[in-house]
C-alpha cells in the first residue's frame, strides 16, 4: 500500500484525529523501529503510566494501537501513518515480542479490521507478558470437548429447525391474511419473527427478516405485492433446502447452511482444499457501509478481476463491526486495485472471498474494462447463478459498451441498439443524470431481479463513482 | 405448468388471502403438487416467486441517444482541480456561497471552463447559487425540475453575452445586471426596453428591473415611475416610490433637500481667514451611536451640487467645511460615491471617512462602473482604525465588484495595522474561528499577482483557519494556468 497523505485523509475518521496526530509528529517515540520489510511499530506516551504501543503493517494498513479511543484509525496510528508518508527513517530491528503476538493473531491480511474486534483484555494481556508456554494436551479433555461441542451442535440444529417451523407458520399467516394487508403491520410482524429466528440462531434469516419492511416500502406501490410474493417465498425455499441439506450438494449445502446462520469461520474458508481459489488483480468496484438493524456496521468491498481467467469474476470482501466502535472507514477505495489471491466461501454461485495473500500494495488503477458482454449475456449469468443459488442476493453485473436513458420517471441501463434494460435503482437521480447521453459504458452494478445499483462506470468523460 | 393465466390465479388467491381464497395449485402446477400435500401452499408460494425471479426486465426499442441533458462545449476544469472544488465547495466542510466560492465561479468563467458533470451533483448548491457564471451545462442542471408553469426561468437558456436581442429570456439577476449597465450608456433606451416587457415579469423581476433604472435617474422616467403607483405588488409600488423621491427637481426632493439643510449648522472659525465650518445637527431622538446610520438614510439621494448650493459653498469648500465632524464627512463620502465622483471620494477618503466604504458595499444600488477607480477612492486601509466589526463586510464588497482589487489596495490591506491586528488575534485565539471571514474575502479579492504574498500573510496562522484559503489559491492557481 504506497501511504501518500491523501491516503491518509482517507482513513482518518474525521479532522480532529488528524489534528491529533499532527501534534504528535513532534512527540517523543522511544522504541520506534520497523522490520524492514513492511512493519512498524512504535511506542507513545499518553496520559496514563505506561505508553501506547502502535504497530503497523504497510502492505495493507492493519494496525493496532493499546490507547483506549474508539476511533479507528486512532491518532497514534495515524501519526505513525504519517512519519512514513513523510519518509522518516526507522531503525530496523527484530520484532519485539508484543509485535509478533500481534502479527500471529491477524486473519490474512487485508482482515485491516480494529483490534477491538478481540476483546480487549486478552489482547492487553498478550502485550503486556511475554508468549506463555504452551499446555501439554489432555486426551480424557480433548474427548470430552468433542462430546460437548457435538451436543452444542445437536442443541444448535434442533433450535434452528425449531425456528424454520415458526418461520412457516408465520408465512402461512401472511398467505392467510392475504399479501394485500401486509404492509399495514410489515414493521410489527417482521421484527417479532426475526426476534424469534434470532433466539433460535437462525441469525442470516433473522437478517433477512429485519430488511423486509424497508426495502417493501423502497418498492413502488403496484409492485409489493410481487414482491412479497418473491420474498417470502424464498424465505420457506430457504427453510426446505435447510431441513434438506444432507441432500444437497457440498457446495449448495454450505450456502443454506451460512445464508441460515451457521457461516463457516474464516479459518475454515482459507484451510479447506476444495475451495476456490483466484490470484488476479483487482480493482476495487464499489464499497458499502452501512449500518444493519441487528447495529452491526456492514462493510462490503466489491472486486472485479483483471484478467479474463476462469472462475468468478467478481467478489464481495464482508466484513461486520458493532456500531458502537464508532465509524469505521473501509480499507479500500473505490478505483484502487491489488494483486492477491482470493479465497471464495463455498457456494454453488461463488461470491463472498477473503483475501488470503496480498502482493505488493493497492494503487490506484487506470480505467476498467468490463467483461465483454450485453445486458442480456450479463443476465443470462445472472440467472445461471439464481439457479445455482436460488436464495441469492444482490449480484453483481457488468455492461460492456452500454447507455443510460430515460425511462418513466426514472432510468435505465441497456445498449444502444435495445434489448432488456436495466432498471437503475437510485436513492439519488441527480447522480445519474449526467450519464445520459453518454454511449460506450463501461458498466458496474448490483442486480437484485428488480434494480440494478448503478456503482462504477467508465465513460467517455472518464470515471464516474456512484 | 405455472403459466402466466396460473401465475396470475395464484397472485390473486395470495393479494386476497388464501382463507377466502383458495390458491388453485393442483391446476396451476399441471398436478405436480397435490393441495392436499403438507405445505403445498408454501411450496407454491416459493415457486412461484421464484418464476418471477427470473423474468426479464421490460426490453427498449433502442434509438437515437438520449440528447444530453448538457450542450455545452467548452473544456472541462483540469483533473486536478475536480478534488478541489468538491473540498472546497461540497459536504459538510464546503461552503458554497462565500467569497471563495464566487470568485472560483468568476475564474471558471473567464477561463472558459465547465465543471466535470459527474461533479454536478456534489457541487449542487454552487451551481445553484453561480449557474449564470457556470455555463449552459450549470444553467441546465439548476433548472433541471423547472417545468413549464415556472415560468421563462423554466427553460435553458444561456448565452455567452447578453444583448437586446436575448435579454428577455435572460434570468433575472441577468437581465437587472443588462439594464443596469445599458443604462449607464444610454438612460433613455434601457427605461424603454424595461416598459416594453414590465407587465409580464413576476413581480421580483419587475422589482428588481426597476431597482437598476436607479442608475442615471432623472426627470425623464417620472411618467414611466408613476405609472406604476398602481402596480399590483407592493414591493413594486414601494421600490417606485423610493424612486421618485430620488428624482431631482420634485417636490420630494426639494422636501428632502430642505430637511438635510435645516441639519447642518453653519458657523465661521479663523482669525485672519475666516472659513466656513459644518456640523450635523441631530434630532433629540437619535442616540449618539445612531448618528451615522441616521445622516446615511437622511442624506440618501440628495445630490452634492444641491447641498452646497443650498448652503452657499462649492462643493470642495463644502468638503473642507465638513472635516471637522467625521459623520457629515462619511455622508459626503457616501454621495460622491454615488455621484462617482472618485477625485472628491478620495480626498474625504483620507480626511476622515475612511470608514465609509462599509456602508457603501452594504447599500442595495451599490454598482460601480468603473470598480479600480472607486477602489482605489474609497479603500484606505492604511487608515482604517480597525477591521469591519461585521466580519462579513470585505466579502460583501467581493459579492457585489464580483473581482480582484487593484494590486496597490491588497498591498495596502495586507501591512495595515488593521489587518495585522486581526492576524494576530486570530493566531492566538483560533478555536473561535475568527478572520474566516476576512481570510476567505482576501483570496477572492487578490489579484493573482498577489497570490504568494497571501499565503505568506497567512503562513503563521493554524491550518483551521487557513486550509481553505491555501487550497482555494490553488484552486484558482490551476483554473487560470489551464
Amino acid at each position: 500500500m504506497n501511504l501518500t497523505l491523501a491516503k491518509l485523509e482517507e482513513l482518518a475518521p474525521d479532522q480532529g484525529s488528524l489534528d491529533a496526530a499532527r501534534k504528535l509528529l513532534k512527540a517523543k517515540w522511544p522504541a520506534a523501529a520497523g522490520d524492514g520489510a513492511g512493519l512498524v511499530w512504535g511506542e507513545c506516551q499518553g496520559s496514563g503510566s505506561q505508553p501506547y504501543r502502535v504497530v503497523l503493517a504497510e502492505q495493507d494498513l492493519g494496525y493496532k494501537c493499546t490507547c483506549p479511543s474508539r476511533k479507528f484509525p486512532c491518532k497514534h496510528v495515524l501519526a505513525l501513518m504519517w512519519m512514513r508518508v513523510e519518509g522518516r527513517a526507522f531503525a530496523t530491528e527484530d520484532r519485539p515480542v508484543w509485535v509478533a503476538e500481534w502479527l500471529g493473531r491477524r486473519r490474512g491480511p487485508g482482515s485491516a479490521r480494529p483490534a477491538a474486534e478481540a476483546p480487549r483484555a486478552k489482547l492487553d494481556a498478550a502485550l503486556a507478558v511475554d508468549a506463555a508456554e504452551p499446555e501439554p494436551a489432555d486426551p480424557k479433555a480433548e474427548a470430552r470437548a468433542a462430546v460437548q461441542r457435538e451436543r452444542n451442535q445437536a442443541e444448535r440444529e434442533a433450535s434452528i429447525l425449531a425456528g424454520l417451523d415458526d418461520l412457516d407458520r408465520w408465512l402461512e399467516d401472511q398467505m392467510e391474511r392475504g399479501l394485500a394487508a401486509f404492509p399495514s403491520i410489515a414493521a410489527e410482524q417482521s421484527r417479532t419473527l426475526a426476534r424469534r429466528l434470532v433466539d433460535a440462531k437462525a441469525t442470516g434469516l433473522a437478517a433477512r427478516v429485519e430488511q423486509l419492511p424497508p426495502a417493501l416500502f423502497a418498492v413502488p406501490e403496484a409492485e409489493r405485492v410481487d414482491f412479497l410474493i418473491e420474498t417470502l417465498g424464498m424465505l420457506h425455499l430457504m427453510a426446505a433446502a435447510y431441513r434438506r441439506r444432507e441432500s444437497l450438494p457440498a457446495a449448495l449445502r454450505a450456502d443454506i447452511r451460512a445464508a441460515v446462520g451457521a457461516a463457516p469461520t474464516r479459518d475454515a474458508v482459507l484451510e479447506a482444499a476444495e475451495a476456490v481459489r483466484i490470484r488476479d488483480r483487482w480493482l476495487v468496484l464499489a464499497t458499502v457501509n452501512e449500518v444493519q438493524p441487528d447495529k452491526l456496521r456492514r462493510i462490503e468491498t466489491w472486486l472485479g478481476r483483471s484478467s479474463q481467467g476462469e472462475g468468478p469474476r467478481f467478489a464481495v470482501l464482508i466484513d461486520f463491526m458493532p456500531v458502537s466502535l464508532g465509524t469505521v472507514k473501509n480499507t479500500y477505495s473505490v478505483g484502487e486495485a491489488f494483486e492477491a489471491e482470493l479465497v471464495y466461501y463455498p457456494s454453488g454461485a461463488p461470491l463472498r472471498g477473503i483475501i488470503a495473500q496480498q502482493f505488493g500494495s493497492a494503487a490506484r488503477a487506470d480505467r476498467w474494462t468490463a467483461p465483454a458482454g450485453d445486458v442480456a449475456a450479463a443476465l443470462d449469468r445472472y440467472d445461471a447463478a439464481l439457479a445455482a443459488r436460488p436464495w441469492l442476493g444482490d449480484w453483481p453485473l457488468a455492461i460492456s459498451g452500454g447507455a443510460v436513458h430515460r425511462r418513466g420517471d426514472g432510468f435505465a441501463l441497456s445498449m444502444r441498439d435495445g434489448g432488456s434494460a436495466l432498471p437503475i435503482g437510485v436513492g439519488d437521480p441527480d447522480t445519474v443524470l449526467p450519464l445520459l447521453g453518454l454511449d460506450g459504458i463501461d458498466a458496474f452494478g448490483l442486480w437484485n431481479g428488480r434494480d440494478f445499483a448503478l456503482k462504477f462506470a467508465e465513460t467517455p468523460l472518464g470515471r464516474w463513482v456512484g | 405448468m405455472l403459466d402466466d393465466t396460473a401465475a396470475e390465479a395464484l397472485t390473486r388467491s395470495l393479494t386476497l388471502g388464501v382463507a377466502r381464497n383458495k390458491m388453485p395449485i393442483a391446476a396451476a402446477f399441471g398436478g405436480m403438487i397435490a393441495a392436499e400435500a403438507p405445505k403445498s401452499e408454501l411450496t407454491a408460494l416459493a415457486l412461484l416467486g421464484q418464476r418471477q425471479r427470473f423474468r426479464r426486465p421490460a426490453a427498449w426499442a433502442g434509438g437515437a441517444p438520449a440528447a444530453p441533458i448538457f450542450v455545452d462545449t467548452r473544456p472541462i476544469v483540469p483533473a486536478p482541480a475536480r478534488p478541489l472544488l468538491i473540498a472546497l465547495l461540497s459536504g459538510k466542510a464546503g461552503d458554497a456561497a462565500d467569497p471563495i466560492a464566487r470568485a472560483i465561479a468568476e475564474a471558471l468563467a473567464r477561463a472558459g471552463r465547465k465543471l466535470h458533470p459527474f461533479d454536478l451533483p456534489a457541487l449542487d448548491k454552487f451551481v445553484s447559487a453561480e449557474a449564470e457564471l457556470l455555463g449552459p451545462d450549470a444553467i441546465a442542471w439548476a433548472e433541471r425540475r423547472a417545468t413549464p408553469e415556472a415560468g421563462p426561468t423554466g427553460r435553458y437558456f444561456f448565452a455567452e453575452t447578453i444583448d437586446e436581442t436575448n435579454w428577455t429570456e435572460a434570468r433575472p439577476a441577468q437581465k437587472a445586471a443588462f439594464i443596469r449597465s445599458l443604462r449607464a450608456r444610454d438612460p433613455e433606451r434601457a427605461r424603454g426596453l424595461v416598459e416594453a416587457g414590465f407587465a409580464v415579469e413576476p413581480a421580483p423581476v419587475r422589482a428588481a428591473l426597476l431597482a437598476a433604472l436607479a442608475v442615471r435617474l432623472s426627470a425623464s422616467d417620472r411618467p414611466f415611475l408613476d405609472s406604476i403607483a398602481k402596480d399590483r405588488a407592493p414591493s413594486v409600488r414601494d421600490t417606485a416610490a423610493a424612486l421618485i423621491a430620488r428624482l431631482p427637481g420634485t417636490e420630494a426632493a426639494a422636501s428632502r433637500l430642505r430637511d438635510v439643510l435645516s441639519r447642518v449648522r453653519a458657523s465661521k472659525t479663523g482669525l485672519l481667514r475666516r472659513r466656513a465650518v459644518l456640523e450635523l445637527d441631530y434630532p433629540a431622538t437619535v442616540k449618539p451611536e445612531q448618528r451615522e446610520t441616521w445622516a446615511a438614510a437622511a442624506f440618501a439621494g440628495v445630490a452634492l451640487d444641491d447641498l452646497a448650493s443650498g448652503l452657499g459653498l462649492a462643493v470642495d469648500a463644502l468638503v473642507s467645511a465638513a472635516a471637522a465632524d467625521p459623520v457629515l464627512t462619511t455622508v459626503l463620502a457616501l454621495l460622491a460615491s454615488a455621484e462617482r465622483r472618485n477625485d472628491l471620494l478620495g480626498h474625504l477618503t483620507a480626511n476622515g471617512a475612511a470608514h465609509a466604504w462599509e456602508r457603501m458595499v452594504w447599500a442595495e444600488d451599490f454598482d460601480p462602473p468603473d470598480v479600480a477607480a472607486w477602489s482605489l477612492s474609497a479603500l484606505r486601509p492604511d487608515l482604517w482604525s480597525g477591521m469591519p466589526q461585521n466580519a462579513a463586510t470585505l466579502g460583501r464588497l467581493h459579492e457585489r465588484i464580483r473581482t480582484a482589487l487593484p494590486p496597490r489596495i491588497i498591498e495596502l490591506l495586507l501591512s495595515a495595522p488593521a489587518w495585522r491586528e486581526l492576524i494576530t488575534r486570530a493566531g492566538q485565539d483560533s478555536a473561535t474561528q475568527a478572520a474566516r471571514p476576512e481570510i476567505a474575502a482576501l483570496c477572492a479579492l487578490a489579484p493573482p499577482s498577489l497570490r504568494q504574498r497571501v499565503r505568506d500573510a497567512l503562513a503563521a496562522l493554524p491550518a483551521s483557519l487557513t486550509a481553505r484559503a491555501f487550497t482555494a489559491l490553488t484552486l484558482l492557481d490551476l483554473i487560470e494556468a489551464a
